[in-house]
């Protein structure tokens, strides 16, 4: 029963954080999940914790490889002879571009 | 031309010469193009990892779909939590859509009616076995501070087979639902179906109006007048492949007589009505 319950909890928590699923998915599992049989709570959840996993994987990946190109462009913009307002701008531009792309929805 | 002579030596040695250097450009300086440059960079790293992502949630999706669909393919499970308690679906859902390895479909349920209408059987003959102990073959049996003696002449024999074969009925329709309920662990389903109450209980009318004067019905008759044995035998009989018409038959007369339209309902009216006409002009008195 404990383990039940467990498996229950976790099953929800998989459901609401995971990445893949839409919000309409979403509701659809989380619509009485008592009543699913346990293997099935099981095999979704590793399904989507896979996904997961890769996900943010792929997401650190990114960001590593955007902090060091965004440090080069410093380095570079700051090698020519600019105002300091126009550099300020040059980079906030640069952030709000890559931010942008970085919030932009999950593939699903 | 020249490029593939180029192109050519390349592939053949680790350096050549292909004519002056072109001087550094002093577009790459600008700030602008410095700013093209990055944003290119930016894209050239994200993109290809936003394309793995739509395909990962692609192939994350398929799975999800087949692993649901391999659920679907399970035999349902009955649980206590299904929110039904309609009468219609209480038999309905236990001969349609509840499958499990007691209750199977098709042969399973040709054998659990033919089950059902065994045992029905052999409880109401078992019942009118002991009909003959506890009053049938007595002179007088004692209730409260008198003795109720059931002969024919007074019509007590009639009252006391009637009222016993109802009671017989009741508890065989009854037993018959609480194992189907048992059996598939689930309180809102049953087995016996108003079809199978209503033929049960107009046999029964028939035997009480048509029997005594020293001529009982044939017990085998009786025996199978019950509800347990009726639903089992068109349970049984309906699953019978080609048999869809006694299904359809089935399905309908139980439609009606629910919805008390139709002309199973009429028909049942008009039967039992007839037949209390003529027990009540039997025993009218004569006035000659």
């Amino acid at each position: 029963m404990i383990m039940k319950q467990n498996n229950l909890d976790i099953f929800v928590r998989a459901v609401t954080e995971s990445r893949v699923l839409t919000g309409e998915q979403k509701e659809l599992f989380l619509h009485r999940p008592d009543l699913l049989p346990d293997t099935y709570r099981d095999g979704i959840i590793r399904i989507l914790r896979d996904f997961d996993n890769r996900s943010i994987a792929r997401e650190a990946y990114v960001q590593d490889k955007l902090d060091t190109l965004y440090t080069e462009f410093v380095q570079k913009i700051h090698m020519l002879e600019l105002s300091e307002n126009a550099k300020h701008t040059l980079f906030s531009k640069a952030r709000t571009y890559v931010d942008t792309l970085r919030t932009q929805q999950p593939a699903a | 031309m020249a490029e593939s002579i180029v192109k050519d030596l390349k592939g053949k040695a680790d350096w050549v010469y292909v004519g002056r250097a072109e001087p550094a450009r002093k577009a790459e300086k600008k700030p602008d193009t410095l700013f093209q440059t990055y944003m290119r960079d930016v894209f050239d790293i994200a993109a290809p990892v936003a394309h793995a992502e739509m395909d990962d949630a692609v192939q994350t999706q398929a799975k999800l779909a087949e692993e649901t669909l391999k659920l679907a393919q399970q035999p349902a499970v009955p649980t206590d939590s299904v929110d039904t308690n309609a009468f219609l679906k209480r038999w309905v859902e236990l001969d349609t859509k509840v499958s499990t390895p007691d209750v199977p479909n098709r042969l399973g349920k040709i054998l659990t009616g033919l089950a059902y209408m065994g045992g029905s059987f052999a409880v109401n003959m078992g019942s009118e076995k002991f009909a003959s102990v506890l009053y049938r073959n007595r002179d007088d049996i004692p209730f409260f501070k008198k003795t109720i003696t059931p002969n024919e002449e007074s019509g007590n024999k009639r009252m006391l087979d009637a009222g016993w074969e109802y009671l017989t009925d009741y508890g065989i329709e009854e037993a018959v639902n609480m194992s189907v309920k048992k059996i598939v662990n689930r309180q809102e389903v049953g087995f016996v179906s108003p079809l199978a109450k209503a033929l049960s209980k107009i046999g029964n009318t028939i035997f009480a109006v048509t029997s005594g004067h020293g001529k009982d019905q044939p017990v085998v008759w009786k025996s199978i007048t019950n509800p347990g044995f009726i639903e089992g035998f068109f349970r049984a009989a309906g699953a019978i492949p080609n048999a869809g018409f006694i299904r359809a038959f089935y399905g309908r007369a139980n439609d009606q007589i629910m919805k008390g339209e139709g002309i199973v309902p009429m028909g049942a009216d008009l039967a039992l009505n007839m037949m209390l006409a003529k027990l009540a002009v039997s025993q009218k008195p004569s006035s000659t």
